[in-house]
């Protein structure tokens, strides 16, 4: 008799049932997914870092070097196994072209470099260290997959006696600088053409000295011992662990991504099962109740309802991890194309069924938690249909008082608020999650693109940036720009930055060389997150980073020596920077003395509604050869990436929010029903039309979920803070505010509370006699 | 509702409830069961109906097929001159709720409200304002009723025959045109079945017309006209002079129980 009862109530839910399942299937494909990319991405970077012999530690420098001094300090460390100076020959964008277009609006740094020797190889795809021939040019896959290029298209030098053509003989893969995240891009091609662009061009390639160690681990001392002993380090510097980082970001983001959406999938699975369960031990509850007064024992009627839904969720998670096996394929093409091989998948595959087994295994163990609720019943309660599962027998307060007309719906909507608290507190819980899932996300997509947001990234709120890196003439440069826009009405502020590499003293005695900014900070200023921006010239301000490295707080003070003498400089505060690896600093005014070669950089603040493009024309027309770079360019190809995919999620995030919503307001609504059937019935014969229990049901879910939304709207505040701290803590941001948009959160709450009301609308549209007599019979 | 409020005229040309050929039968599977076999019931205004007959014999289903809670299966309904036939479900229920006062044979009331806010429901979501005047009377009737200080009672919180007598007191508080009632004094003692019967009398006297369903001979006494189902039809009907006294027309009841084996 049990047996034909549960089929009986399976099939009656049919559709909740193949839902169940449906989201079964999707979370266990989730987890397995984000399991076996996981697995696949810790083999497969250390092995492709181990193929490519990924330098442990990298320092820049454009300049003379003292070569035998090098080689010197290397002896005295014999943890270095072995040491090579990389020579990347930078080329102005414009001097490039690819198919015929010019390379200009790229902000990456380009440069020409041959296959190292001994360290920092560039792969092919098969793996094999590449050997250019002469007139051919391998490209990173990063701008392979950006500017579309294939083999046998041509990529073009200009030099001063006519343009090189070399031929793209295929896509590298670079183990240092293919990120978007870092800023320079390298060229590969063979030794004479690159002794032909070197001696066309005249100009003095960068090092880059790397080394690696019997253990990454000692780049760190290595580091400190390089500075101590005052090597050259005008440029930045970079680890092995940084490399790692760059190099699994993108895929560990969507790893991340898909744990997350499986996490919530499960939750709403969960949620859907506890209503479908509640409903249906609600329906079959007369049934029950006389099976229990007959002696059936609860257990029994218990495991069946429980077999019902392990078959059910059964299904779905091998359903899915087997969909996800399927189509593993174009998951991990992106890792096997950058990483070459991709680490074993069988052990992904193991890992992927233990986390379906593990997912399984929770989510039945809530069924069996709901069907606790079982014992709760009382046969006789039971017989005559009052299961006491979710509403209270707190004694009623009196609603009415002297209303009459529509506003008597509404009261007795809130005096069965009262009656089932806890069913109605769920909704309003659900709506505040519901709205924080669908807020917080797109308030970051607003706060990537307020102009603010660059002034935590160690940029200043401008519109052009000249940059004028290492070159003799870049201060007059720098000042002819400012000379050029300085009656311009156009232009808003010109300011010209010297930016120099010192060697200053810390309070401990350290000495490390700092590169300094030296300019007015007031003009394009900062947000630090702590203290301020210098205001005398014995003032200077350091990036978290360079305060972190020097070991220096707010209050300390520094000594710049120079020529013999020492300056000292007060650190009145730090400030997040992502440019030049981290490592700026702040001052007002520079030495007289500029070490050479220089380096400036001009930055320009535009009227409101110029044309930014023309305004570089003029800067072009005055100072030709110099690049002009628009800060929204700049922004967005930094990052463009993380702004896609944080859009992305935003979207993603409210269809889904707004699609629980709906589920979940369609089934409490069901369920309400199911346990108020003898009232509905007895209301319908009293005189309540449609509409009026219609009415009912939507001021209680509507009641509910404006409360939820009202909640969740205070509640995306903090959630916002602490998710804010996570992501932009991967770019080296923090203490950002989150940009609060009235509008979409307007917009989000309004489509929430719709959502849920349309639902709610159309399940409550049946008001009819029919089966009435019945009702009022128990 | 406006249409019907607007034709009092016809209203007291017709009668106020005409059913013909009422049946109602229940199929399940292969089994028809026929609960009611043809009974045609015409109710004159201010008229007071006993419904009597042996359990079973289809009484509560001929209140629910006239009133509209239930559809007979064929035969038709005339209420205060409108075909049931002709409304579709909320037209019906709108014709309960602005018409008809109902007391269950079970008292079904809400358990989310307050006994005082049970009665009050159905003619408070009628009534556009007066709220105040509902609630005092709806007061007196439950004093009348000996329910006095009860009102903010639970549900749960009071007997069966209080139940019996709130929901009488719901029925009652909207002054509808037509009240049944499906053996509202089953639950009460004889004193109690003897003030409810006198209330009953008192708004009958006031103009409202009643049907109700009763196992008491007494309670038929005060009724102009008794009628007898047995097995789906009317098998007889008498009419009570209220010239004679109450004694003498319960004999008269108790005599035609008797013929019939009530
Ligand atoms: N859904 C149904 N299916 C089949 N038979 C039904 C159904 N509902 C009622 N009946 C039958 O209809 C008959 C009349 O029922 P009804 O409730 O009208 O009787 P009654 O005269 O009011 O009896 P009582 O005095 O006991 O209240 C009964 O025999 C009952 O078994
Ligand atoms: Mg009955």
């Amino acid at each position: 008799m049990i047996r034909t009862l549960v089929r009986k109530s399976l099939a009656k839910h049919r559709l909740v049932s193949v839902l169940l399942a449906g989201f079964m299937v999707l979370a266990a494909a989730l987890v397995t997914s984000a399991l076996m990319l996981t697995v696949a991405l810790i083999g497969s970077v250390d092995r492709f870092m181990e193929q490519a012999h990924t330098p442990h530690y990298l320092q820049m420098h454009t300049g003379p070097l003292d070569r035998a001094r090098l080689e010197a300090f290397v002896r005295q460390h014999p943890e270095v196994v072995a040491h090579e100076d990389i020579a990347l020959l930078n080329v102005e964008n414009s001097t490039l072209s690819f198919n015929g277009t010019p390379l200009d609006g790229e902000m990456q740094q380009t440069g020409l470099a041959v296959q190292p020797t001994t360290m920092d190889f560039l792969l092919s795809e098969a793996g094999e260290v590449i050997r250019p021939q002469r007139g051919e040019i391998w490209v990173p896959q990063y701008y392979r997959d950006k500017y579309d290029l294939g083999v046998g298209q041509t990529v073009t030098v200009a030099l001063p006696d006519g343009p090189l053509e070399l031929t793209i003989a295929g896509a590298f893969r670079d183990s240092q600088m293919n990120s978007a995240l870092a800023s320079s891009k390298r060229l590969l091609v063979s030794d004479d053409d690159y002794a032909t662009v070197r001696s066309a061009l005249g100009v003095e390639p960068e090092h880059l000295l790397s080394f690696r160690f019997t253990d990454p681990g000692q780049a760190g001392p290595f580091e400190a011992a390089w500075h101590a002993a005052g090597l050259e380090a005008n440029g930045p510097s970079l680890n092995w662990s940084m490399f790692r980082v760059v190099n699994s970001l993108n895929d560990a983001i969507t790893a991340f991504l898909f744990t997350v959406m499986a996490f919530v999938i499960v939750l709403i699975a969960a949620l859907c099962i506890r209503y479908t369960l509640l409903t249906t031990l609600e329906e079959d509850l007369g049934d029950i109740g006389v099976m229990r007064a007959l002696g059936v024992r609860q257990r029994h009627v218990r495991s069946i309802y429980l077999t019902k839904y392990q078959v059910l969720l059964g299904a779905g998670s091998v359903v899915g991890f087997l969909l996800a096996l399927v189509l593993r394929g174009p998951l991990l093409a992106g890792v096997r194309r950058q990483m070459g091989t991709v680490n074993a998948p069988v052990m992904g595959a193991l890992a992927g069924a233990v986390g379906v087994l593990v997912l399984h295994l929770v989510v039945t163990g809530y069924v069996r938690r709901v069907m606790r609720n079982l014992r709760r019943i009382a046969p006789l309660e039971a017989m005559r249909g009052r299961s006491g599962l979710v509403t209270s027998r707190r004694r009623p307060r009196p609603v009415l008082g002297g209303r009459t007309g529509m506003a008597v719906v509404s009261r007795l909507a809130l005096a069965n608020i009262r009656r089932s608290r806890g069913q109605h507190l769920t909704l309003v819980v659900m709506a505040m999650l519901i709205t924080v899932v669908l807020l917080v996300p797109f308030r970051f997509g607003s706060t990537f693109r307020s102009p603010d947001f660059v002034t935590h990234m160690g940029i200043g709120n401008y519109d052009l940036m000249v940059g004028l890196l290492n070159r003799d003439d870049a201060l007059p440069v720098g000042s002819t720009i400012r000379a050029t826009l300085a009656d311009d009405p156009r232009v808003s502020r010109v300011e010209v930055f010297s930016l120099e590499v010192e060697t200053v003293r810390t309070p401990d005695g350290r000495v490390a060389p700092l590169r300094i900014d030296y300019g007015d900070p007031a003009a394009f200023p900062l947000r630090h997150s702590q203290g301020r921006a210098p205001s005398t010239p014995s003032e200077i301000s350091l990036s978290t980073l360079n305060a972190e490295r020097l070991g220096v707080t707010v209050g300390d003070e520094i000594l710049i020596l120079d020529d013999g003498g020492e300056a000292p400089m007060t650190v009145v505060g730090t400030y997040q920077d992502i440019t030049n690896g981290g490592k700026t600093s702040k001052a007002m005014v520079g030495p007289t003395t500029s070490s050479t070669p220089g380096s400036a950089m001009v930055t320009i603040a535009l009227t409101p509604g110029a044309d930014p493009g023309e305004v570089s024309r003029t800067i072009i027309d005055a100072v030709p050869g110099v690049q002009v770079l628009e800060a929204t360019n700049f922004v967005s190809q930094m990052l463009g990436g993380l702004i896609s995919v944080m859009d992305a999620l935003a979207w993603l995030c409210s269809v889904v929010a707004v699609a629980i919503a709906a589920l979940i307001a369609g089934l409490s609504v069901r369920l309400m029903q199911v346990q108020e059937r003898a009232a509905n019935a007895l209301q319908t014969a009293l005189g309540f039309t449609t509409a009026h229990l219609r009415r009912q049901y939507l001021v209680r879910v509507l009641a509910t979920t404006v409360l939820g939304v009202v909640l969740g709207v205070v509640l995306a505040w903090p959630v916002g803070m602490v998710v804010a701290g996570a992501i932009f803590g991967t770019v080296g941001v923090s203490g950002v505010g989150l940009v609060f948009s009235p509008l979409t959160t307007v917009l989000g709450c309004l489509i929430v509370v719709a959502s849920v009301a349309l639902v709610t609308w159309s399940s409550t549209g049946r008001g009819s006699t029919r089966g009435l007599v019945d009702r009022l019979r128990t | 509702m406006t249409t019907l409020l607007e034709a009092p005229a016809l209203l007291e040309a017709t009668a106020l409830l005409e059913a013909t050929d009422l049946v109602r039968s229940h199929r399940e599977g292969e089994t028809v069961t026929t609960v009611l076999d043809g009974v045609s019931l015409t109710v004159n205004r201010g008229e007071f109906v006993a419904v009597m007959g042996p359990s079973g014999s289809g009484k509560s289903t001929l209140l629910h097929c006239v009133s509209g809670v239930d559809q007979p299966t064929s035969g038709t309904v005339r209420l205060a001159g409108v075909d049931l036939d002709g409304l579709d479900d909320d037209g019906r229920t709108r014709l309960r709720g602005e018409r008809l006062g109902f007391v269950f044979q079970d008292p079904h009331l809400l358990e989310a409200l307050t006994v005082l806010d049970n009665i009050l429901l159905p003619s408070a979501l009628q009534a556009d304002g007066g709220g105040d005047q509902l609630r005092t009377r709806a007061l007196e009737l439950m004093e009348v009723t000996g329910l006095a200080g009860l009102a903010e009672r639970g549900v749960n919180e009071i007997s069966g025959g209080q139940k019996q007598r709130a929901s009488l007191c719901r029925a009652l508080l909207g002054h509808p045109d037509l009240l049944f009632g499906d053996e509202p004094t089953a639950a009460l003692n004889s004193a109690a079945s003897a003030e409810v019967v006198e209330l009953l009398q008192h708004f009958n006297a006031e103009g409202m017309t009643m049907v109700v369903v009763t196992h008491d001979a007494r309670v038929a006494a005060r009724a102009t006209r008794v009628l007898f189902l047995a097995d789906g039809r009317v098998v007889d009907e008498h009419r009570l002079d209220h010239g004679t006294d109450a004694a003498a027309r319960e004999q008269q009841v108790r005599l035609a129980m008797a013929a019939l084996g009530v």
